[in-house]
């Protein structure tokens, strides 16, 4: 007969043994190299999926640090900076009336699956973009979105000059064209794949000409690449294989960093960069800062088009002391729109100084000594140009306080947020950019074209600044676009627009053994040239 | 029994629709254009309109739901406004990672649960209870995404037993049969592939199965201390059966069906759990695609997600039901 303290004694010896087991498991490595990263295979840790391996019909940032591994442009950005070298075009020329651009392209390159690379691919391409009639033009909920920001306007068509020689025709100037023409959106795709998988299939299936080859996407998980043997720049890659994982919780990214199934990743929160300082197996890169962020006034509300109240606000605000506590020590105070990375920059901007006494002045003498009450609005998400929103919100509404300006901090989703920027609902609120090429256009002609009074984001109506801009953009001399968009800047600055509050550089996180990932300004970095020590 | 099943299949139309109603209505009175997320930062107003034509956003509500009503009836639900993609082409290549990840949820679930009831039960008040119930506590009380991380920290970054994140290693190539990654290792007689995979699933199973444990674990004690308290309990034993067969056969059995009813109801805690787990874990199911969408406003795919988790969970429910025949022979349906 079985006892009643035996039949416990069974069950605690069960226990025991599925414990023993389930320890087991858990302190024997095992697979573990099933999911470390390797010597050979680099594993870039992304915080988000593409929605397309086809970059000319996607806007997503994820897409394109995929597609700037497979694919090339005619020409491309320097590692690290946003100057322009050769890529797929070896030398390039404008005619004197800016309207044709001849390219001369690189011989004996072919792409993945074979095509050879010539005029005639780079013809296919841009018809394939210009072109609605076009018989790969057409992609299923897709839209050549850049180009028709950066070029539709002004092209007309390309010539094949010669099978290394091709033309692009405009109709009007576009100076900004060769630093637009560096936009990943601009790849070249093989020819023969478009024949093969049309309009639509080239999304799921990339053939470029670039130093990977792809492998397999397998949705919100990872895209796979293999070395490209016949790359046109000898030695590269460097790594046989890369594989893109997406983690899209930063902090999750970050313990796969640490656990080093991953080599490198982006976008860490600040408070793992802290941590990745003091790892001994983990250092930082970054890329440079190419944002900035800025507070921006409804100039059409009948409190910020007072000048002095303007002013008032910018005084009050410690701009030193938000960048310093809240950039994690990776922010510099912005005095313009555009980042130190850019030409066409004003040399001496007038400067904002951060003085709470002159702030009061300015109030009583715009008839408000005793403040006033307004919505403070606060981006509800992370960007890199303000990378906490609410905290840095609630700094500055702290610094008006103390002024007496009593700002009612606000915010909403982000949809909504988009959407009432272009209502005149904020008075003031936050706003950035992060840019997209090296180009002045890309700034100052996204934010200052045009006057609209029923929109706070087009609130400024000063014709000379929309005239210099307009002008720049067809001018051929880019010391002549320099001094009209430095023009531009200065009466925005004068008549402070905006409040320039930070550029901010965007650090990346990787293991110790990793060389040669140089953080690129518009977040695509060049896999091609990262190896292990 | 089947025309009792029938006739609830049949009412399940009727929950849908309103389920569908109440959703549709819902997402569109957020605030917010999916319009402008979708085209984001670049907006134009001409690109806004464009896109809300292209996907009938300008039209009136009703119309807009009768759309959707006349499409869904036809197995389409619409296309998704991230990718583009056909919204069943997206959800079907994922159902698989959140059925595997489930399984392995319900199995840790009842296999802690259910024993740390009976042992609490079986002896009230020692430290084995107290005990027990202090695991169903944290377990109620631990948020799933800190206890996802903390898992993480302990078992990958500093142990380095388990991976941090995904269905199977980067290194490891597996032949899908039923693309449930560790039945198709052991399918495939590919062990490492096996191992591997089920290494992945045990940390998410764990996070997911953290609530449903405790549940079930202060469910089965309830329930057990009740039955152990029968006048039957006391016949058995005193006609000499020993306190482990007591326990199980006649106690378990009869405290069987409000668990089951508990388990049936924590279904929708799996799968709220999956969406954040599946996040935190990078887990490439259903939930981690729901979580994006509602970030993104991909109404298609979220009206979508609600009612494909909506009918799996009256589904669920349904055979819960149909189970308390086998488990009590004095029910009978009719």
């Amino acid at each position: 007969m079985v006892t009643a303290p035996q039949g416990w004694r069974r069950v605690a010896i069960s226990f025991g043994i599925v414990a023993a087991l389930i320890t087991g498991v858990l302190i024997v490595p095992g697979s573990v190299t099933g999911w470390a990263a390797g010597p050979t295979t680099f594993i870039w840790g992304k915080s988000g999926d593409g929605d397309s391996m086809d970059s000319p019909v996607s806007t997503n940032g994820e897409t394109y640090e995929v597609t700037t591994q497979i694919f090339n442009l005619l020409v491309r950005a320097v590692p690290g900076k946003t100057d322009i070298e050769p890529d797929l075009a070896t030398s390039w020329s404008v005619s004197p009336d800016g309207l044709t651009w001849t390219f001369k392209l690189r011989q004996g390159v072919t792409f993945h699956d074979g095509t050879p690379f010539n005029a005639e691919a780079v013809k296919t391409n841009f018809d394939r973009w210009a072109f609605k009639d076009n018989p790969y033009h057409e992609v299923k909920g897709g839209e050549y979105e850049y180009w028709g920001d950066f070029m539709a306007d002004s092209y007309k068509e390309s010539k094949v000059v010669d099978p290394y020689t091709v033309q692009l025709i405009l109709k009007q100037p576009n100076s900004p064209l060769l630093q637009n023409l560096t936009i990943i959106a601009f790849q070249m795709t093989s020819p023969a794949s478009l024949k093969q998988y049309g309009g639509t299939g080239v999304g799921t299936h990339p053939v470029g000409t670039g130093p990977f080859k792809f492998v397999e996407w397998v949705r919100d998980d990872h895209v796979t690449m293999t070395a490209n043997p016949t790359f046109f720049r000898k030695g590269l890659p460097k790594v046989q294989r890369l594989i893109m994982r997406v983690i899209k919780d930063n902090a999750a990214r970050f313990l796969a960093l640490k656990a080093g199934e991953i080599s490198a990743m982006e976008l860490p929160n600040t408070d793992d960069v802290k941590v990745a300082q003091n790892d001994p197996n983990l250092k930082i890169g970054f890329r440079p800062p190419f944002n900035t962020s800025w507070l921006r006034f409804n100039m059409t509300n009948s409190l910020m088009k007072d000048p002095k109240i303007r002013q008032a606000i910018a005084a009050a605000i410690n701009r030193q002391a938000i960048v310093q506590g809240l950039y994690a020590g990776y922010g510099e105070v912005a005095t313009q729109h555009m980042p130190p990375t850019m030409w066409g920059r004003v040399a001496s901007p007038p400067p904002i100084t951060y003085d709470p006494a002159k702030a009061k002045q300015l109030l009583a003498e715009a008839g408000y000594p005793n403040g006033f009450s307004f919505d403070f609005w606060y981006i509800p998400v992370s960007r890199p140009y303000f990378p906490n929103g609410k905290e840095i919100g609630t700094a500055i509404a702290s610094d008006l306080n103390k002024v007496g300006i009593r700002a009612h901090l606000q915010t909403e989703d982000w949809a909504v947020y988009l959407k009432d920027q272009k209502t005149t609902k904020f008075p003031l609120y936050m706003a950035g950019w992060i840019g997209d090429n090296g180009d002045p256009d890309d700034w100052l002609g996204f934010f200052f074209p045009k006057f609209d009074a029923t929109s706070a984001r087009w609130s400024y109506n000063n014709p000379a600044v929309f005239d210099l801009i307009n002008k720049a953009k067809v001018e051929n001399s880019q010391a002549k676009r320099a001094q009209m968009y430095a023009q531009a800047e200065t009466y925005v600055l004068r008549d402070l627009r905006d409040i320039p509050i930070a550029h901010a550089r965007v650090p990346l996180l990787m293991r110790k053994n990793v060389e040669g990932l140089i953080g690129q300004p518009d977040a695509n970095e060049y896999m091609e040239l990262v190896y292990f020590r | 029994m089947a025309r009792y099943i029938a006739r609830r299949a049949v009412a399940l139309l009727p929950i849908l629709l309103g389920v569908s109603a109440v959703a549709f209505l819902m997402i569109h009175l957020l605030p917010g254009d999916p319009a402008t997320v979708y085209v984001g930062e670049h907006a134009t107003p001409g690109a806004i309109e464009r896109v809300q034509h292209e996907f009938g956003l300008d039209k009136p509500l009703p119309v807009q739901y009768g759309i959707y009503l006349w499409n869904a009836v036809r197995g389409n639900f619409g296309e998704s406004l991230d990718s583009h993609r056909n919204v069943l082409d997206e959800f079907v290549p994922r159902f698989p990672a959140t059925i595997e990840l489930t399984l392995g949820a319900i199995t840790v679930a009842l296999c802690l649960g259910i024993p740390i009831g009976i042992m609490s039960a079986a002896k009230p008040n020692s430290i084995l209870d107290r005990f027990g119930m202090l695991v169903a506590l944290a377990g109620v009380s631990i948020p799933v995404f800190w206890l996802g991380l903390m898992l993480i920290y302990i078992f990958s970054v500093y142990i380095h037993a388990l991976p941090t994140s995904g269905q199977l290693g980067v290194n490891i190539s597996l032949v899908p049969v039923t693309h449930i990654d560790v039945l198709d290792g052991l399918l495939t007689a590919n062990w490492a592939a096996a191992d591997d995979a089920l290494r992945h699933l045990l940390l998410p199973s764990v996070t997911v199965g953290s609530i449903p444990t405790a549940i079930i674990a202060r469910m089965t004690r309830a329930s057990m201390l009740d039955a152990l308290q029968q006048d039957y309990i006391r016949t058995a034993r005193a006609k000499g059966v020993t306190g482990l067969t007591v326990v199980i056969r006649h106690g378990l059995r009869n405290a069987l069906l409000p668990i089951v009813t508990v388990i049936g109801l924590q279904f929708g805690g799996f799968l709220t759990g999956a969406i954040l787990t599946e996040t935190i874990f990078s887990w490439p199911g259903v939930g981690r695609f729901m979580y994006d969408s509602i970030l993104f406003r991909d109404y298609p795919v979220i009206l979508a997600g609600i009612l494909l988790f909506s009918l799996m969970f009256v589904l669920v429910n349904l055979v819960v039901d149909v189970l308390y025949a086998f488990l009590d022979p004095r029910i009978r349906y009719a």
